[in-house]
């Protein structure tokens, strides 16, 4: 099944996600095929015209250009999902792979889709940890597909 | 496509010793050391052929996900832009740093312990014992 992370560019939620046998729909994949896309035609930038008006179905044309951006890579991920694994409230998803306003409208649109939806914390103990693994391996093993 | 493979700093490999054993197993994939591991290039089957090998090392100490740009592509690589962090590293620092908890909660995974583990459930305080407090704090 297609699982929809989040942060989408999280290496622990990837990881885990594939070692339960489920395809994670990360933002890797996502970038890697429009920067190997001839059609870039802007360097260093990664998004194109397309991506920004495929942005225009998720949020208003009076967003900010790097929320519409955002959601026209994160839209279609977020429509493609069977099921999604996100953490709450993580640090790092203010930066460099999103910002707070597009994060909530990731989050908003995911919740209504109503798929199969399991929030847990970055652990900071061994037993958070051990509470983390085994809450995302439970969820995961249940999808059907 | 492009992917990274992530040593766990509790493991005992180095992204050197990753990089001989994947050549020695014949990987045909473009292979860049890093600090955290491995970055390669090449096509999605070759690129998961290689995890599977990587593993073989070490199962539960050897992350993976997929990686957008390619090993030294100049529109990112710090050698043409001129210094300043890699993009994007900040949080695989953060998450490097949790990789060595979630090595272990896998192995004890695999090893069955965490089965029927629930974390006992916060319940909500008793209305009596609610005023009680407030008593104490507010005579």
């Amino acid at each position: 099944m297609k699982v929809f992370i989040f942060p989408p560019n999280s290496l622990i939620l990837s990881d885990l996600v594939e070692r339960f046998g489920h395809t994670p729909l990360s933002l890797g994949r996502e970038i890697g095929e429009r920067v190997r896309d001839p059609g870039l035609d802007n360097p260093p930038l990664n998004l194109t015209e397309e991506d920004l008006v495929r942005g225009l179905r998720y949020v208003s044309i009076e967003a900010p250009s790097g929320v519409r951006g955002r959601m026209g890579v994160l839209g279609p991920l977020v429509e493609q999902a069977e099921a999604a694994v996100v953490v709450k409230n993580p640090d790092y998803a203010f930066g460099c792979s999103g910002c707070a306003r597009a994060s909530l409208q990731v989050l908003y649109l995911l919740r209504r889709r109503g798929i199969p939806m399991l929030e847990v914390e970055y652990p900071s103990t061994k037993e958070e940890a051990r509470e983390m693994v085994r809450r995302i391996a439970e969820f995961l093993r249940g999808l059907k597909g | 496509m492009g992917r990274i493979l992530v040593i766990s700093p509790t493991s005992g490999l180095t992204p050197e010793v990753l990089c001989r054993y994947l050549m020695e197993k014949g990987v045909r994939a473009k292979m860049k050391e890093t600090c955290f591991g491995l970055v390669l290039e090449g096509e999605e089957e070759v690129l998961e052929e290689a995890l599977k090998i990587a593993r073989e090392l070490d199962r539960y100490g050897i992350f993976s996900k997929m990686r957008g740009y390619p090993p030294g592509d100049p529109r990112i690589c710090r050698a043409s832009r001129g210094g300043s962090p890699r993009m994007g590293f900040p949080f695989l620092d953060y998450e490097v740093e949790k990789l060595p908890l979630i090595e272990e909660a896998l192995r004890e995974l695999e090893e069955g312990k965490l089965e029927g583990r629930e974390k006992e459930k916060r319940k909500k305080l008793p209305l009596k014992e609610l005023r009680e407090v407030l008593v104490e704090e507010f005579p």
